[in-house]
């Protein structure tokens, strides 16, 4: 198997497979890393759990040193923070979670959680683990394997792919650009609208779904979405410009047409939407 | 990159003999059950007496749609009945071999409308509204809690709602398990559903499944599979794989005597294989009937599979493949595909 082969199916394996189960949506590595506000090779330095204040939820809170930043800004560190973990006996779990082991090393994709802390991108699979091959010395990444590590890790770990062939893949993806085909459909939820003139809002909606319109292409729910409204005949005449995609600008065409409520204070607030890209 | 071929094409005869060993043998499956640490060994969890009451938040957002399907309420008992019953075909006949009781508890809106792990309330809700707890790509999820008694005498853990203490007497049980859907998908109560649309019944047996004591499968032909599409038909129909998974959870009384069992040890240079998907695959017709994955020191125990002759490959669990690399087992992971009958050996390059 060529380089770019392995390198696709690295992310996407068996891509013909109609699943019956549902957890969760088959990501690629293009749209994990459009959905990931940042990628970092790092290390897990410490880990806690414990119940929230309302003691309604197990939280586990995983500090991550920062060794290489592939995407974004991040800090020295990340705190990623998952659903699940344990208190005294009480053993909280998420089936399809990302299992971030002490002191391991991984690949992680990573988007914004509450409180500038971060969870995985598409649950396990946004999390690499990273092993140095005892054999050959070479790093190796591994697909995510999540649920099923239970048990002390012995005997002979599985290969994966070395991380020097693998990251080429990396970089390629995180620089592809981001493309919304025409018939596309966002569903929105306008924002904000801000004057623009007599009869003109800048208005500003975010994406109540996760949209997938392709297989390399993510637009995650919250996604912003600017467009310029015009008042004409009591209808609002609404042109979409652009999508902001964790930072990335994709241009769109899309027009929309909402009416005008004469008394109400803030016009196009609060409506919901569908537009379809042309 | 490792490249070396790999032959593993052993017809392997069951026998029922090989049962009772099987089920001592822990950590080691097929179909994977959710598992507990305890004393230094992962045990699975269970709801004690085999019973499980399941409560509903009926409330939908826009984003699930009824139209031209049947209610919410109706789907997810089906669900529950599916695992409630479910079947293996054995000696041509098909047999009910676990044995649930499944209750239907509260419709409610009042019901917590987030994943609470401290209520021992099991809720199905649709409405969650904690957006971190759907990373992008999540189409639902089921938050397990589970407890393991210390040794010694069973010591009460407590539950919210309402105020309780109650006794585990097993290893590790099931405390409570919630099922959200992800307001930021569309789910469809008709089947096939809508093609932008996810089908609440197919989502809601998988996550009945974990509810239940099942983690993923490395099939794509189980409901336990972890990834999914829209549009689908509804599968609500058990595979063999889940089948024998929720049924050596919950057994009937003579599941080891009417069901077989595959053991045996994977190994690379002499040493064990951790984690090593290994599956059972029906010598006859080239189905993939199990899936299990190998314990630290390489041996692996996949029980309750109908009688019959099998052939078992053995994969990697991390590996970086396709189904091209390997002729006559895919249709373990596509269901689209026709099995290759007769098949006796598996070729294929690990990379």
């Amino acid at each position: 198997m060529g380089l770019c082969t392995a390198l696709a199916l690295a992310a996407s394996l068996f891509p013909v497979a109609r699943a019956r189960g549902t957890t969760m949506v088959r990501m690629s590595l293009e749209q994990l890393s459009q959905a990931s506000s940042v990628i970092v090779r790092g290390h897990v330095v410490s880990a806690e759990s414990h119940w929230n204040a309302a003691h309604t939820r197990i939280m586990t809170y995983t500090m991550v040193a920062v060794d290489q930043a592939m995407k974004g800004s991040p800090g020295a560190t990340v705190v990623v923070q998952q659903l699940g973990g344990t208190v005294g006996n009480r053993h909280v779990y998420v089936p399809g979670s990302a299992r971030l082991e002490p002191q391991a090393s991984y690949l992680l994709f990573l988007e914004p959680a509450e409180s500038s802390r971060y969870v995985v991108v598409g649950m396990e699979q946004g999390a690499y683990r990273i092993t140095r091959d005892t054999k050959t010395g070479r790093e190796i990444v591994i697909q995510p394997t999540g649920e099923f590590h239970v048990g002390a890790a012995a005997g002979v770990t599985m290969e994966g792919m070395p991380l020097s062939q693998f990251q080429p893949g990396l970089s390629r993806a995180i620089e592809a650009p981001v493309v919304i085909p025409a018939g596309t459909s966002l569903p929105l939820v306008i924002e904000s609208v801000e004057s623009d003139g007599v009869g003109r809002l800048q208005v500003l909606a975010r994406t109540t779904h996760d949209i997938f319109p392709s297989a390399k292409s993510v637009v995650p729910a919250g996604s912003a979405v600017a467009g310029a409204a015009q008042l004409v005949v009591g209808v609002w005449k609404i042109r979409w410009a652009e999508v902001m995609v964790r930072g990335t600008e994709i241009p769109i065409r899309a027009t929309s047409e909402e009416p005008h409520a004469p008394n109400g204070a803030d016009p196009l607030r609060g409506r919901q939407l569908v537009v379809r890209v042309r | 990159m490792l490249q070396g071929r790999k032959k593993y094409g052993r017809r392997l005869g069951l026998m029922a003999a090989g049962c009772a060993a099987i089920l001592c043998a822990l950590l080691a499956f097929a179909y994977n059950p959710e598992q507990d640490r305890v004393n230094g060994a992962a045990v699975p969890t269970h709801w004690e007496n085999n019973a499980v009451t399941w409560n509903l938040d009926p409330t939908l957002g826009k984003n699930v749609s009824t139209t031209g399907g049947p209610s919410v309420q109706a789907l997810l008992t089906a669900a529950f009945s599916s695992w409630q019953n479910a079947q293996l075909t054995l000696n041509g006949a098909a047999t009910t071999v676990d044995q649930l009781t499944i209750t239907l508890g509260q419709v409610s809106s009042t019901l917590p409308a987030n994943a609470d792990a401290a209520d021992c309330l099991n809720v199905i809700g649709f409405t969650d509204s904690v957006k971190s707890d759907f990373p992008t790509g999540t189409i639902a999820f089921t938050q397990i809690s589970t407890v393991t008694p210390p040794p010694g005498p069973p010591t009460p853990y407590t539950c919210t709602a309402p105020p309780t203490a109650r006794t585990c007497t097993l290893n590790s049980c099931l405390a409570d398990a919630d099922i959200e859907f992800n307001p930021a998908q569309n789910f469809s109560t008709a089947s096939p559903p809508p093609t932008n649309d996810f089908s609440v019944q197919s989502i809601a047996t998988h996550e009945i499944g974990h509810m239940l004591g099942l983690d993923h499968s490395g099939l794509a032909n189980a409901v336990m599979y972890p990834f999914g599409d829209t549009g689908l038909t509804t599968q609500s129909n058990l595979s063999t794989d889940d089948a024998a998974g929720i049924a050596f959870l919950y057994p009937v009384k003579n599941f080891s005597s009417i069901t077989g069992a595959l053991s045996g040890t994977v190994t690379q240079g002499g040493a064990g294989i951790f984690e090593a998907h290994v599956l059972a695959i029906d010598a006859g017709t080239g189905d993939v009937v199990a899936d299990g994955i190998t314990a630290p020191d390489g041996t692996y125990s996949i029980a309750g599979l109908p009688p019959a002759s099998y052939n078992v490959l053995v994969l990697p669990l991390a590996g970086v493949y396709d189904h091209t690399n390997f002729n006559g087992w895919e249709c373990g992971y596509n269901i689209n595909c026709a099995p290759v009958p007769g098949p006796v050996n598996y070729t294929g390059t690990f990379h």
